[in-house]
């Protein structure tokens, strides 16, 4: 086993590695940029070492000084966490030529998870269902780009080759609607991308986000740990996860688990991954289509619950892994009772979550019985903008999803942070929705709950805020007034105890 | 004691009276309000702030108190934040200095308004100097309050130095007042 290892990351995910070390015995070392000396994750590793300005390209995306201060720190393994390097075949075979231990996939597996089309085609050779559509673009001609789509099926919907985020997507519900759609989406694609190029998907109607959790060893064992749903998304964010997947009959599930495994055999995967797949509603009783969407080749924010419901920890497994342990013996993965997390994302969600900076005045985070909180944050951060709004994750478990759902929102009531909006009051109240509790879970989800939110949220009114701060205030002043007036304009008498007791006593009744 | 608080646009006149606990009244009404000083919140020390739990009539909240660069404070109450601005005795102190100064004419000793430190001196004798303009920066409550000219005149003496402490009345500077400048 490794003495020391260095965490090429920050915040929340920093801490939780930072966690892993300390019960395998392992020696953590942590990185900083300028804007992070006084974090969390710093004061809990053993060793820090700044890696240069807050910008994320200056520092924590800069590979030869995080290898600089491996090398100063004298680790042996470098853990990239989540998002920054740790996709990144480059960093990965950089490690390996310092004589580093990369503690994620092999480089090549990273290349080709990394690359969508690669991906696509590796899942089809396995016998991974994708999206039905094309793997070239549409032709120009409208005509022949009408008799391609009719092959996938409507409805569908058109994405731009050249990039993301929704430019150039338009959904397309008939053959009819198809012409002046492409020619619209082309547009957006060419002022985005500067690339017309636009392909079909077939849509799939209001799936549900399902992925698979996947651990491999480098001795050709490969074992999943179940399913989690994580339909709840904005904008391709998550922001509640859950597993089980609540609803999913049993053939459904084993059905995506022995894909994910399938891939990750055919893939050559060694660590820990995820499978994510789109899944279908279906009427109940039947069973759901799914299509394989991507391989996220790491550790995921949403791990805990899986850990939680499976009694693993997934960040030692990892390091077991690229320690060149074999994997325990595969059993039937049965997950015991359910968990949910809820992310704190330091955005404001009634300004449309836009990232909220500032600095954190006040925390008390929650706890209690089956309460996890993996957080990163302490009072006095200052939350800017050069990373990651995502503060903190709360996890709470029960003996059926119920239980954990009310107990989840037990433990974001208890939540006390002031100073950045965050999600909380949000989360909050899509834990009470009705549609939430029933478990109707879709992609969709948040949308269509933002339509029906209450405005003002009901978690987060406070109309006597002002007062009491007023109050408090003036109770402040004077309780800093009362200890400094001693001092500066009365000569104290009789001994020092009794002048410490005086002030001790004005302390209490202040 | 008297406070004038503002937060936005808001404003109250809080009178709290030394006591067992302190006796406060909000805007002339008695509010039955205890505050509490928390030194620790959870393994976290305090970040240079007031932590403290106020209970207002049996309901509890938690208040993190942190005085910002412009003399304001920054009060959360739970997980809200609210950006306050409160006149103290020592400011309304000061500003009854001044008031009572520009009735004055000729030689005239400022005094120190309240007890605190000498942070810094800005003048020395023979010096003329504008009406506003700082004299002497003293220190009392965590907070920096610039002792400033009443009217324009010449330093005569300074009899303070940096670093010393003051009584409330003791003698800071003293301003002789150039012709025609002192009338209120």
């Amino acid at each position: 086993m490794f003495r020391k290892l260095l965490i090429a990351n920050r915040g929340e995910i920093a801490v939780r590695v930072i966690r892993a070390c300390r019960e395998l015995g392992i020696s953590p070392i942590a990185v900083y940029s300028d804007a992070d000396r006084t974090a969390l994750h710093v004061r809990l590793a053993d060793e820090a070492y700044g890696i240069g300005p807050a910008s994320a390209t200056e520092s924590y995306l800069r590979s030869a000084n995080i290898l600089a201060a491996a090398k100063t720190a004298g680790a042996e393994a470098i853990h990239p966490g989540y998002g920054f390097l740790s996709e990144s075949a480059a960093f990965a075979r950089e490690c390996a030529a310092a004589g580093l231990m990369f503690i994620g996939p092999p480089p090549d597996v990273l290349a080709a998870m990394g690359d969508k089309v690669a991906a696509r085609r590796l899942a089809a050779e396995a016998g991974v269902p994708t999206v039905p559509g094309t793997a070239d673009p549409l032709p120009d001609d409208p005509t022949a780009a009408t008799e391609v789509a009719v092959q996938i099926g409507y409805p569908l919907l058109l994405k731009a080759a050249g990039g993301g985020g929704g430019k150039g997507m338009r959904a397309v519900g008939t053959p009819d609607e198809l012409p002046a759609a492409l020619e619209r989406a082309r547009g957006e694609a060419v002022a985005a991308f500067s690339d017309g190029r636009v392909y079909a998907e077939r849509q799939v109607q209001r799936p549900r986000h399902v992925e698979v959790q996947i651990l491999a060893d480098t001795h050709g064992n490969v074992r999943h740990l179940g399913e989690r749903d994580c339909s709840l998304q904005r904008r391709f964010q998550k922001l509640i996860e859950e597993s089980p997947a609540p609803g999913l009959p049993a053939a459904t599930r084993q059905a995506l688990w022995a894909a994910a495994v399938r891939l990750a055999r055919a893939a050559g995967y060694v660590g820990a991954g995820t499978v994510e797949f789109l899944v279908e509603t279906a009427p109940a009783g039947q069973e759901n289509g799914f299509y394989f969407l991507e391989v996220n080749a790491r550790l995921q924010v949403e791990h805990p619950v899986t850990e939680v419901v499976h009694g693993v920890d997934l960040v030692q497994e990892q390091i077991r892994i690229a320690a060149g342990e074999r994997l325990a013996p595969h059993s039937d993965t049965v997950p015991t009772g359910a968990a949910i997390e809820a992310r704190i994302n330091a955005e404001d969600p009634d300004a449309g979550f836009l990232p909220s900076v500032g600095v954190v005045r006040l925390l008390r985070e929650p706890s209690g019985p089956w309460v996890r909180v993996d957080s990163g944050c302490f009072p006095g951060q200052e939350v800017t903008t050069y990373y990651d709004a995502l503060l903190a994750k709360v996890i709470a478990w029960g003996p059926d999803r119920e239980t954990a759902r009310v107990r989840l929102h037990r433990a974001l009531a208890e939540y006390r942070l002031a100073g950045v909006a965050t999600t909380i009051p949000f989360l909050r109240d899509v834990l009470v929705d009705s549609d939430f509790a029933a478990a109707r879970l879709s992609t969709s989800f948040l949308d269509e709950y933002q339509q029906r939110r209450p405005t003002p949220g009901t978690a987060d009114s406070a109309p006597d805020v002002p007062d009491i701060a007023a109050v408090g205030a003036a109770l402040h002043t004077l309780q800093e007034r009362s200890q400094q007036a001693p001092a500066a304009a009365t000569t104290p008498t009789g001994s020092r105890w009794q002048a410490a007791a005086r002030r001790a006593a004005l302390r209490a009744n202040g | 004691m008297q406070f004038t608080v503002e937060i936005g646009n808001r404003q109250w006149e809080i009178a709290v009276e030394p006591g067992t606990p302190p006796a406060v009244r909000v805007d002339g009404a008695a509010v039955p309000a205890t505050l509490a000083t928390l030194h620790a919140i959870g393994t976290e020390q305090a970040s240079g702030a007031g932590h403290y739990t106020l209970l207002v009539g049996g309901r509890a909240y938690e208040l993190a108190i942190t005085p910002l660069s412009d003399g304001q404070l920054a009060v959360a109450v739970d997980s809200h934040l609210a950006i306050v601005r409160i006149e103290d005795p020592l400011t309304a102190a000061l500003r009854a200095a001044g008031t009572r100064s520009t009735a004055t004419q000729g030689e005239q000793t400022i005094r120190a308004p309240m007890p605190g430190r000498v942070v810094s001196v800005a003048v020395e004798a023979g010096q003329e100097v504008a009406a506003g303009a700082a004299l002497v920066v003293l220190e009392a409550m965590k907070m920096e309050s610039s002792i400033a000219a009443p009217y324009a005149g010449t330093v005569e003496r300074v009899a303070v130095q940096p670093g010393e402490t003051v009584s409330r009345d003791d003698e800071l500077v003293v301003l002789t007042a150039n012709d025609g400048a002192a009338a209120p």
